[in-house]
């Protein structure tokens, strides 16, 4: 999510985006280091320089769960030798993301800090939402942009420390599910088993498979009918397998990936090491990734898995060199949001009439407040999203209900929703329009200034809740005035609406303690 | 010679092997350079050139090979190499060649440099022979000039023999006691090196243009002055040669700097391996002598004449013109010639240049350049042998003193230069430049420069690639290629390989260039097999390959099995070649010339046929285990048309040279080509031709109009 009106503590704050010639983005993944330097020309991302320092922090974070200290100091000699290189070429923009391994480690604020005063760089620690964002915003972006128009798909991001499941469909992702399950995570996970078993391959295979099998409850009823896999080892996985590569795509039939997993779950690190000419680190992360791919495979109906040439490095780059182009790509990936939103309120068995009529009406209400109350776009996206979801609660008991909607919300990963935003969308939901008492604990779990600005998106998904009380659509619309001092809503309808005039005078209080102006419902009477 | 292939034919059938054993086919290289020193045809002052070259070529070969093979055997290793020959009988057979050869440099200043010289008007005088007023010249330099600064070394119980320098030039004394004339005491005093060995006297002789006179001559001649109150018996000059091959353990915890400085210290102490002495030394100072060194008789080398050759270098300079070579301009390249700057040239095409023939300057004014643009960002360059006052150097100081970021890789290993190297290396340090030593136990011998532009359509890197060092005095008398292009495939490969070579990555994959350790060797045999995979199909392949020293095992088994398969190989190796060339069996389809003349051949190319769509490769590498498992080489392809083809002219004019080729027979000795087969081919001359002909057709086509008319009245 490029647009930094986030609330991510240690996110460098960003300015107005602008085009740049030439970036940098720094990679600190979970088994090596990689600096990539672009320049834009005529259209085009050209790398100017590729440089990849391997380094294990996954090894530290998953078995010891933190990063060691020794790993640190090389980690700042090789970000030290990136900056000389970066330094080459009058980069406009450095980047520094870390990924899982940074992200789960203990002493993360830390080695964050060491890093900063030692080299001066600013390393973002990405969540795994913006993580995987990035790829799917670049997936969804060359499936469009291909002659393929591919539909209908299961998306896996396969990575080092995490296992990222999402479905694509119409181009847009109504579900996007994170796993902590990874490659090298697998590995470390069941190294002691190596030691004793010499069927380490199936001990892998069968828990990966228990975990991502799971996934079925949340997957639509049907088999999809591709599957697109991404992550580190595609691309020698895909050369192993005898892929054939279109564009950005590489392609292996079913068949001979099934073939090949056989051929590779038969062998010893040893063997893969020499029969691929491969590193240990790598014959260690192979059959894990291939075994998950398996299991994917498997959820599907497709013939092929489709193997995309994009890593998180690449998107970032080209986020970066086309932050304009962007712009309008990462709106429509935003909305995502709402599409997330929508399938959990359908699953919940929610009024979906009535979800979306009282997501229009806060929607409504909010451009009119924006300007004067400086909300973002992002801002509205969460309110949209926790408008629809206000209901689902019902699912578990009416009594209550906004309590139990809280507890799904930041039990659930919702499309486009990183944990902190989740929980952000979860309060409004529990608040629902009324002011939370000053030591509620979900009001002290925000980050101090969220607070203020959940409680005003509250507000209005509280007031625009009002105005369907009846869950009876009674005006398909309303229209919003600011008047100095108060906040009109027009309504026209010959219906009968007392209902709505007495739950939206109830509500109406807390908004103007909340907003420090009135809200008045006005009504405009046809027959 | 005619002595020395039949000796050569008893060793080939003693040791049938597939190989020769490579350092006698060092010797029977440096053979081949006395024989310009013996060919009457060059100028003398040129022939003496040559002889000082195999002298200071011996001096090194005795400091490195021989020593390294002392080594082995004191280490108890004894195993033979790939020739058959254990390091006990390398030693046996050196010895024999070594003395053989030393007897011909003898023969050769004796009998005909001296008395050419003489003819020329350039006389050696022995002090005995100077005429009266000479011989005052001589002793009052000898009273105000050499006395106060020599050191006359007495050696008694409580003064032992004392530590002699590498290659330095000694006298030792044999002295009578004072009051005790049956007891000999013995001196040495070393002929001092800060002092020219070459003194010029007075012109007395009516034939002479210059006379001149040793300075170990006249050191001997007033030796009484020095040792007063004794009876100077004898006197003999002699010189040892050390082990100097340096031996560094390479740790990551200590500075290499450091270490390497401390080695260089050790090296001018190693072993002595080799004694030269005055053919006419008295049995009881030699004994005396081999007895204070711990040296074997093989280990002597008696020399009837003047002691350490490469004095005569000195000599050279004070030759007149007409008694050497016509000096060979270097001459411009065209391509460059008439644009603003060399980038605007070598954005559009790439640019090869043929050195010596063609200037080095153009190498030097691309980094020049690059140091002086602002709008050059950075500099990166690999450094492995500089000249003296390397304007290279200064125009890296400049950059990097300008704000560029300049990035340089030292080879502090380079043998012989390791003290210069460092001296550079802190100076471009101070200077602000970012220094790296390379990795251990890898010696970074590629040359390659990338300059790093930034433009208005966004950032270009420029590359120049070379076969030879960057080394502006070298670049003169070696012949090497220099590639300059801006192809993004190399700009993105030499940026990964020096992001490598500091340390801050790992290889990639390489998209144009094959590297040393990794890559190189699988990608020559990768070609070699193409070219195979040509010749079973039947069409046509051949395999031309221009190196200096061709040594490797496994890449002579290959050339064997490609020339089995019915490749044509043609070798042009000017120096060591273990291959055997034309044997029935499982080379005749091998063909390997040697070329030494005036011009060191130092350029690597690579060339094969490939179906008639040639591949060429130049590169920093030969083909030796070193440079293909220990060194970071480069090979880099030539993929424009023209380019390729002005390369493979160059070979075949080069295979068809008659004038300095020598030829490989099946039985390992070199032969002439036969005269009068054809007109004679004198490639280095030709190349010479054709640099002064491009040149001269490119000014006649620009030249400015001598006739301007004036269109218009002002």
């Amino acid at each position: 999510m490029g647009k930094k009106e986030k609330f991510t503590g240690h996110m460098p704050p960003k300015q107005e985006q602008k085009n740049k010639n030439i970036a940098a983005v720094i990679d600190i993944g979970s088994n090596a280091i990689r600096l990539k330097i672009a320049q834009k020309t005529k259209g085009k991302v050209h790398v100017l320089e590729e440089l990849r320092y391997p380094l294990s922090l996954g090894a530290d974070t998953f078995s010891v769960g933190r990063i060691e200290l020794e790993t640190i100091h090389k980690l700042c000699q090789v970000l030290t030798g990136f900056l000389t290189v970066i330094a080459q070429y009058q980069v406009e923009t450095v980047r520094a993301i870390a990924t899982t391994a940074l992200r789960e480690a203990a002493n993360k604020d830390h080695v964050v800090d060491i890093i900063l005063t030692r080299t001066g760089l600013n390393v973002e620690i990405l969540n795994g939402v913006d993580e995987k964002s990035y790829i799917y915003r670049a997936i969804s972006k060359r499936i469009e942009e291909s002659e393929s128009k591919l539909d209908d798909c299961l998306l896996a991001y396969i990575g080092i420390g995490n296992l990222g499941v999402s479905y694509y469909k119409n181009g847009r992702f109504p579900f996007m599910h994170s796993l902590r399950l990874g490659s090298l995570r697998l590995s470390e996970l069941f190294e002691d088993v190596l030691d004793y078993s010499d069927n380490f391959f199936d001990v892998v295979d069968e828990y990966q498979y228990s975990v991502i099998d799971d996934l079925r409850i949340l997957m639509p009823d049907y088999k999809p009918g591709a599957f697109i896999a991404c992550g580190s080892e595609v691309m020698f996985i895909a050369s192993i397998c005898g892929a054939t590569q279109q564009d950005d795509f590489m392609y292996i039939p079913r068949d001979s990936f099934l073939t090949q997993f056989d051929i590779i779950k038969a062998k010893t690190y040893a063997q893969l090491m020499e029969d691929y000419n491969i590193t240990e680190s790598k014959a260690e992360i192979l059959f894990p990734f291939m075994s998950m791919c398996k299991t994917l495979l498997s959820l599907t109906s497709a013939e092929e898995i489709i193997m995309p040439l994009i890593y998180l490095r690449d998107s970032v780059l080209y986020e970066e060199l086309f932050a304009k182009d962007m712009e309008k790509e990462r709106e429509r990936f935003d909305e995502n949001i709402i599409t997330g939103a929508i399938s959990m309120a359908e699953r919940y068995g929610a009024d979906m009439r009535h979800a979306r009529r009282v997501s229009q009406f806060a929607l409504k209400i909010f451009s009119r407040l924006r300007k004067d109350f400086g909300f973002t776009k992002r801002d509205g996206l969460l309110l949209q999203a926790a408008a629809i979801m206000h209901d689902i609660g019902k699912y578990i008991n009416i009594k209550h209900h906004d309590d139990h909607a809280y507890t799904i919300i930041r039990g659930s990963d919702i499309s486009g929703l990183n944990p902190e935003e989740t929980e952000f969308v979860a309060c409004l939901t529990k608040f629902n329009g009324k002011m939370p008492a000053p030591d509620d604990p979900h009001y002290q779990s925000l980050p101090y200034e969220r607070r203020v600005m959940a409680t005003k998106l509250a507000s209005i998904m509280g007031i625009a809740e009002t105005l369907d009380r009846s869950h009876a659509q009674k005006f398909d619309d309303i229209e919003v005035k600011l008047e100095e001092d108060q906040l009109i809503i027009m309504i026209t309808t010959y219906k009968d609406i007392l209902l709505e005039e007495w739950a939206f005078k109830k509500k109406a209080g807390s908004f103007e303690e909340i907003f420090g102006i009135k809200a008045v419902l006005r009504r405009k009477r046809v027959f | 010679m005619a002595k020395k292939k039949t000796k050569n034919k008893e060793k080939a059938t003693e040791a049938p092997s597939r190989f020769y054993n490579r350092e006698l086919s060092w010797l029977s290289f440096n053979s081949r350079v006395l024989e310009e020193a013996q060919d009457r045809k060059n100028p003398v002052f040129e022939r003496l050139k040559f002889l000082a070259i195999t002298s200071s070529n011996l001096d090194e070969f005795f400091m490195v090979r021989v020593s390294g093979l002392l080594t082995q055997i004191e280490s108890g290793y004894n195993r033979p190499d790939i020739a058959g020959l254990s390091p006990t009988r390398q030693l046996e057979e050196i010895s024999k060649g070594a003395h053989k050869f030393v007897q011909d440099q003898y023969n050769c200043i004796k009998r005909s440099i001296i008395p050419q010289l003489e003819k020329s008007g350039y006389y050696f005088l022995a002090p005995k022979d100077a005429t009266a007023e000479q011989r005052e010249f001589i002793d009052e330099y000898f009273h105000s000039e050499l006395f106060p600064i020599l050191t006359p070394m007495a050696i008694d119980q409580s003064r032992p023999f004392p530590l002699l320098q590498n290659k330095s030039l000694n006298i030792i004394v044999q002295l009578s006691a004072p009051e005790k004339e049956n007891e000999v005491i013995y001196a040495v005093v070393q002929v001092p090196s800060v002092q020219s060995r070459i003194l010029e006297l007075p012109r007395q002789r009516e034939k002479a243009i210059r006379e001149f006179v040793f300075l170990e001559d006249i050191i001997k001649l007033h030796l009484p002055a020095l040792f007063q109150g004794h009876t100077v018996r004898k006197s003999y000059c002699f010189r040892i040669t050390r082990n100097s091959d340096l031996e560094f353990q390479e740790d990551d915890s200590e500075d290499l700097l450091h270490v390497i400085e401390k080695s260089i210290q050790k090296r001018r102490w190693g072993e002595p391996n080799r004694l030269e002495a005055e053919k006419e030394i008295a049995d009881d100072v030699l004994e005396y002598l081999c007895n204070a060194l711990d040296f074997d008789d093989d280990d002597v080398y008696k020399i009837s004449g003047l002691l350490d050759l490469t004095v005569l270098f000195q000599f050279y300079a004070k030759g007149a013109a007409e008694y050497k070579d016509e000096p060979a301009t270097p001459q411009p390249v065209t391509d460059f010639l008439g644009a603003e700057d060399l980038f605007e040239v070598i954005r559009e095409r790439d640019v090869l240049a043929h050195h010596p023939y063609q200037s080095f300057d153009c190498v030097v004014k691309f980094i020049r350049d690059a140091a002086a643009d602002p709008s050059v960002l950075a500099i990166k360059q690999t450094l492995y042998r500089v000249s003296g006052n390397s304007p290279i150097i200064q125009a890296l100081i400049n950059a990097a003193k300008s704000g560029k970021q300049v990035t340089v890789l030292v080879e502090l290993k380079a043998r012989f230069d390791e003290e210069n190297n460092i001296n550079w290396a802190r100076k471009l340090e101070q200077a602000g430049c970012h220094v790296v030593y390379g990795l251990a136990g890898l010696k970074t011998h590629c040359k390659i420069c990338l300059v790093v532009r930034k433009e208005e359509e966004g950032i270009r890197r420029y590359i120049h690639l070379g076969t030879g060092n960057y080394n502006d005095s070298t670049a003169k008398t070696y012949t090497d290629m220099s590639y300059f292009t801006s192809k993004e495939t190399f700009g993105s490969d030499i940026s990964a390989l020096f992001n490598a070579l500091t340390g801050y990555s790992e290889t990639p994959e390489w998209k144009k260039i094959a590297v040393a350790p990794k890559s190189l060797r699988s990608t020559f045999e990768a070609w070699i097999e193409n070219e195979i995979s040509f010749a079973k199909s039947g069409v046509e392949s051949h395999i031309i390959i221009k190196v200096n020293s061709l040594v490797d095992e496994g890449m002579i088994e290959m050339l064997y099995k490609a020339a089995k398969n019915g490749v044509k190989v043609d070798m042009i190796v000017r120096g060591i070649c273990c291959l055997r060339a034309g044997v029935p069996g499982f080379s005749e389809n091998i063909r390997v010339i040697s070329i030494v003349g005036r011009f060191l051949e130092h350029s690597r190319i690579y060339y094969f046929s490939n179906g008639g769509n040639p591949k060429i490769f130049l590169s920093s590498a030969d083909l030796m285990p070193r440079n293909l498992d220990r060194r970071v080489e480069v090979a880099f392809p030539i993929e424009q048309e023209d380019l390729k083809e002005r390369i493979r002219a160059l070979l075949e004019l080069t295979l068809e040279d008659t004038v300095k080729t020598r030829i490989l027979m099946p039985d390992g000795t070199y032969e002439r080509v036969p005269k009068a087969r054809k007109d004679a081919v004198h490639s280095q001359v030709a190349f010479q031709k054709e640099a002064e002909a491009v040149y001269a057709e490119y000014m006649e086509e620009n030249k400015p109009d001598d006739f301007m008319p004036i269109m218009e009245l002002s």
